[in-house]
């Protein structure tokens, strides 16, 4: 099992009163699934998505990758598992925009190692996959929405890792522009065998899921 | 590293106006330093060399037992013996030596009176350690009944060359003369005391005013100035009775002047980095606040703390590193128009002002400072480091989640 999670729960303290974002959360994810986190504004997807992603810590409950905890990890261990396990596709792409298109997709190898041929051949490679060849050069300002988030994809994929999170990736997009997005996702998760796990409250895109989990107030309803 | 270095180097490019007005705060701070740091050194070079070259010489020989609450006391007057004539003249670091005799005298017009210092020069061989002649603005020609005379104090009394001067000295046994003599020249020296109260005439003149052909200090000049210190102990060995006044210790007072100076401009130093230091925080706090989400994803991606501190701190050391260099720059420039072409202070002050008088000359050269111009790259450079760890710190303690759902 890729992914398992545990009486996962999740509160935040915005104010005086405690926000549970999530809680008793039981979920097990295999390799080369293509998930759907499904559930309105508020149903804790991100939160979610953020716990698996070792970008926040859980209040309760356990997460294992690969059969181990990642309870008692330091701040060290867990950017070394984003860096090797996770890609992330965000809802408003967050590419760096003093950056280029190939810069963006590079920048997530640039931390295993002094960039290469290889290094170079990867990132085209990958651009051409998701459909950007031609406009590696050009910044994310330069790029339409659904252009950025195929570099955004690219930027994911570059690494190869073991799972991709991505949060509302077609949010921000035109529904032909998302339907294509998602396409590009389902075509990697087949092609190249990734596992994804994504949000969306989009009818259109929960259909390209081969699996459907379903979130409310935090909690999941099969 | 590199590619955070191009990361950091990417973030300076982004915002090139603020960057550029970061830049120019170390720049200008760094200009207005250096050019100050010339002024300042140019100033106490010209005042020291002054003082070495019209009254102190490397060294003063004066009796043991001088008694410094009383200079002008005939206690500390002592013959020029063989012993200390032979004892200098054989001295291998001696280049020059000659006697001199100060007292106090009241220098009058015939209407009004002044009290001045009167040095009696010899004038065979006043040359070989002072450069006396070099300070005479008119006239020059000495002879025994003529005197030197300060500009202001010549000014005040109103007297010109060969204008007739009195003096009223005490003898060495105690009894009131009053001479006239002529105004053989005009002295400007630069040192104020000279200037504005002095008065110099031969030294055999000035034994026969005071009654005794004592002297009250042998003026000693060495073949190095920078090595004059290590020579005192071998000087003094051979002369039994004496002590050696080095210049330091004769311009004690200008030198505690020129201490007073710095500790302003140090206070100035101070204050230039603190505004230095303040607005790179400010950039680099605006930069972590503006670039917020931008952390949050490269914490994502897999960034360390410390890669996105190293982020921060490069940027804040190449801030340093170009704000520095154009201070460096632009200071260097700026001292050099005042080392080649000076600046002439008396643009500052109303016509006629005798500005000799406050110790400055008419105009004033700037010198290099190889220190300071080091010392105004590192402070930009490490001010500029440190001024940007509080931002990167900032940056660390960003939780990624939070930083992420920041709009």
């Amino acid at each position: 099992m890729l992914l398992s999670i545990k009486n996962l729960s999740k509160v935040y303290h915005p104010g005086k009163t405690d926000v549970k974002a999530l809680e008793d959360i039981n979920l097990e994810i295999d390799s080369g699934e293509f998930t759907a986190l499904c559930g309105p504004s508020g149903s804790g997807k991100t939160t979610l998505l953020n716990l698996i992603g070792c970008i926040d810590r859980p209040d309760g409950g356990e997460i294992f990758l690969d059969g181990k905890p990642l309870s008692g990890k330091t701040g060290d261990e867990l950017a070394l598992l984003r860096r090797e396990y996770f890609g992330f596709i965000f809802q408003t792409y967050n590419l760096i925009p003093v950056l280029t298109a190939y810069e963006n997709v590079e920048l997530a190898l640039s931390m295993l190692g002094k960039p290469d041929a290889a290094t170079r051949k990867r990132v085209m490679e990958t651009l051409e996959k998701v459909g950007l060849t031609g406009l590696e050069n050009r910044k994310p300002l330069e790029l339409s929405g659904g252009q950025q988030q195929r570099v955004s994809i690219a930027r994911a994929l570059v690494k190869k890792p073991r799972l991709i999170l991505a949060d509302e990736p077609t949010a921000n997009l035109d529904s032909r522009t998302g339907e294509q997005i998602v396409e590009l996702m389902r075509q990697m998760n087949e092609n190249e065998g990734v596992t994804f796990v994504f949000s969306t409250h989009d009818a259109l895109v929960m259909k390209h899921a081969r699996r459907l989990v379903q979130l409310h107030d935090g909690r999941i309803q099969q | 590293m590199s590619y955070l270095f191009s990361f950091a180097v990417r973030n300076l490019l982004r915002y090139t106006r603020r960057t550029v007005l970061t830049f120019s705060l170390l720049a200008i701070s760094g200009l207005l330093f250096l050019t100050m740091q010339g002024w300042f050194d140019g100033l106490d070079d010209v005042t020291l060399k002054n003082t070495i070259a019209f009254k102190t010489g490397h060294f003063q020989a004066r009796l043991a037992t001088y008694d410094e609450d009383a200079p002008f006391s005939t206690s500390n007057l002592f013959p020029v013996t063989p012993a200390i004539a032979s004892a200098l003249d054989g001295s291998k670091h001696v280049k020059g030596w000659t006697p001199r005799v100060t007292f106090l005298a009241q220098a009058d017009n015939g209407h009004d009176s002044w009290p001045c210092v009167v040095t009696g020069f010899d004038p065979a061989t006043d040359s070989r350690v002072f450069v006396l002649t070099n300070g005479i603005l008119k006239g020059g020609k000495i002879d025994p009944n003529g005197v030197l005379v300060g500009r202001s104090l010549a000014k005040d009394l109103g007297v010109g060359v060969g204008d007739p001067f009195f003096l009223t000295v005490r003898s060495a046994a105690g009894q009131i003369d009053s001479v006239e003599l002529n105004v053989s020249g005009l002295l400007s020296t630069g040192d104020p005391l000279v200037d504005s109260g002095g008065a110099f005439l031969p030294i055999a003149t000035a034994y026969r005013f005071l009654g005794t052909n004592l002297v009250s200090e042998i003026g000693i000049l060495c073949d190095s100035l920078e090595k004059s210190g290590s020579y005192r102990a071998e000087i003094e060995k051979n002369l039994p009775g004496m002590k050696l006044w080095s210049y330091q210790e004769l311009a004690g007072d200008i030198l505690q002047l020129s201490r007073t100076k710095r500790s302003f401009l140090n206070f100035l130093v101070f204050f230039l980095v603190i505004i230095g230091v303040v607005g790179i925080i400010n950039t680099m706090l605006m930069s972590v606040y503006e670039k917020t989400r931008e952390i949050g994803t490269l914490k994502a991606l897999g960034f360390r703390d410390r890669d996105v501190q190293r982020i921060f701190l490069i940027e804040g050391f190449l801030i340093g590193l170009i704000g520095g260099l154009g201070g460096v720059i632009l200071g260097c420039l700026s001292n050099a128009y005042f080392v080649y072409v000076g600046m002439d202070l008396r643009l500052f002050f109303s016509k006629g002002t005798d500005i000799a008088s406050m110790g400055v000359p008419d105009v004033m050269y700037s010198i290099w400072n190889i220190g300071a111009i080091i010392g105004t790259f590192i402070v930009s450079l490490v001010a500029s480091t440190l001024a940007s760890w509080y931002p990167a710190k900032k940056a660390v303690e960003m939780q990624a989640a939070e930083c992420l759902r920041t709009i």
